[in-house]
């Protein structure tokens, strides 16, 4: 879809709402390390299975960068 | 090669969101990444597992409590993004204990459940199904049949067609397409992006891979603001990839890290762009591995190609 300011203020309350663009910034919300106990909490309180995965060695950038700052 | 193929797929990054707390890190201790917690039960339940012994473990799935293991993932079903959709949705209809709909999922149902007439609040109602991909359909057909002409309608159908995609239903999904173009005259709501895009996915899967370049290159020039441009970009570098042109694929693929570097499809850019130099088959490339063995430096080599590429191309491709 493509963006316009003006018609999304417009339309806010009238038409469906997509992201943004240009771009999608949707992203899984995860729980890195150092954070497990947190998120087994959040399980725990939101009833939700805990989907765990491991990898041997952090490659790629964008994981290093998030493992470091740790967001969910 | 995860993160780069189902870590990228949003319908895959909807349904753990909506459905699953997710938890990601290296268990090999003295590692960036470690997490001793987590490792004390992942590693434990996993000692005997194959792939976790070749370095390439499974996805988990476990418990609320976090003790109790309930499936295991393998890795040929981890890189395939639908077939690990499909895992997931597969776990939660087996454990239906813990897929009970949000807060937020509810009201959206109650809402539609009060107000057959209301062509938004089935809309609404079908999108937050879909991300938890629980049924989906029902509501969107009551959306259409609410208000048929409207853009809650068209959109709906484009709902449905992508749906159909998803099930290789291709002629259901062209039906959907046509129409939403039927309400959409004019491109009134703005969605012709979303219609080539789906179009180009039929042209993927069917190999004609100049079809959907043809379609994808357009709905890139006609809609720069796209919130599905890390799409089109991606899949116009997977066409040009099978068409020999892999200097154009590279254009595309380092044009989502430059210019909208926080696209979910980053990752899956930055994997398939050092795919000549990877020896993991890419499942987004036909399961291409260009590599027998894989070093950093080959890896750091075959971005520089690619930035090199682009850097060439990018003033040569006409808005």
């Amino acid at each position: 879809m493509r963006s316009s300011f003006l018609a999304a203020t417009l339309l806010a309350f009238a038409a469906p709402q997509e992201p943004a663009g240009p771009g999608d910034k949707s992203r899984i919300d995860f729980f890195y390390a150092g954070r497990f106990k947190e998120a087994k909490k959040r399980a725990a309180e939101q009833n939700r299975m805990l989907l765990v995965k491991g990898v041997s060695v952090i490659l790629d950038e964008e994981a290093a960068r998030d493992v470091k700052r740790g967001t969910c | 090669m995860l993160r780069g193929s189902s870590f990228a797929e949003k319908r895959v990054i909807d349904l753990m969101n909506a459905r699953y707390v997710s938890f990601y890190f290296c268990f090999r201790k003295g590692t960036n990444g470690y997490d001793e917690d987590a490792a004390a039960l992942y590693n434990e339940s996993l000692k005997e597992d194959a792939d976790f012994k070749a370095g390439l473990p499974p996805v988990v799935l476990y418990a609320p409590d976090g003790l109790k293991s309930l499936k295991s993932i393998p890795r040929e079903v981890q890189f395939d993004k639908d077939k690990f959709h499909d895992a997931l949705r597969d776990a939660l209809r087996e454990h239906p204990a813990y897929d009970a709909p949000a807060p937020e999922e509810k009201k959206l149902l109650a809402a539609a459940e009060a107000a057959p007439r209301d062509a938004a609040a089935h809309y609404r109602a079908g999108e937050a199904r879909e991300r938890a991909a629980a049924p989906a359909a029902g509501l969107y057909e009551k959306a259409i049949a609410a208000a048929p002409e409207s853009e809650w309608a068209a959109r709906a159908h484009l709902r449905l067609a992508t749906m159909a995609r998803h099930a290789r239903a291709w002629d259901d999904a062209e039906k959907r397409l046509e129409s939403a173009e039927a309400v959409n005259a004019g491109d009134r709501f703005n969605f012709a992006d979303d219609v080539a895009m789906e179009r180009a996915h039929r042209q993927l899967a069917d190999q004609k891979h100049a079809k959907a370049l043809e379609l994808l290159d357009a709905a890139i020039r006609a809609s720069p603001a796209s919130n599905r441009m890390g799409e089109l970009r991606f899949y116009a570098g997977v066409a040009n990839f099978f068409l020999a042109k892999r200097d154009w694929a590279h254009y595309h693929w380092w044009w989502v890290l430059e210019n909208i570097p926080e696209d979910h499809h980053v990752l899956r850019c930055s994997v398939a762009l050092t795919a000549e130099g990877n020896c993991f088959a890419n499942p987004e490339l036909a399961g291409f591995a260009g590599a027998k063995e894989m070093t950093i430096s080959d890896g750091a080599a075959a971005r520089d190609v690619a930035r090199s590429d682009y850097d060439r191309l990018k003033d040569k491709y006409a808005p």
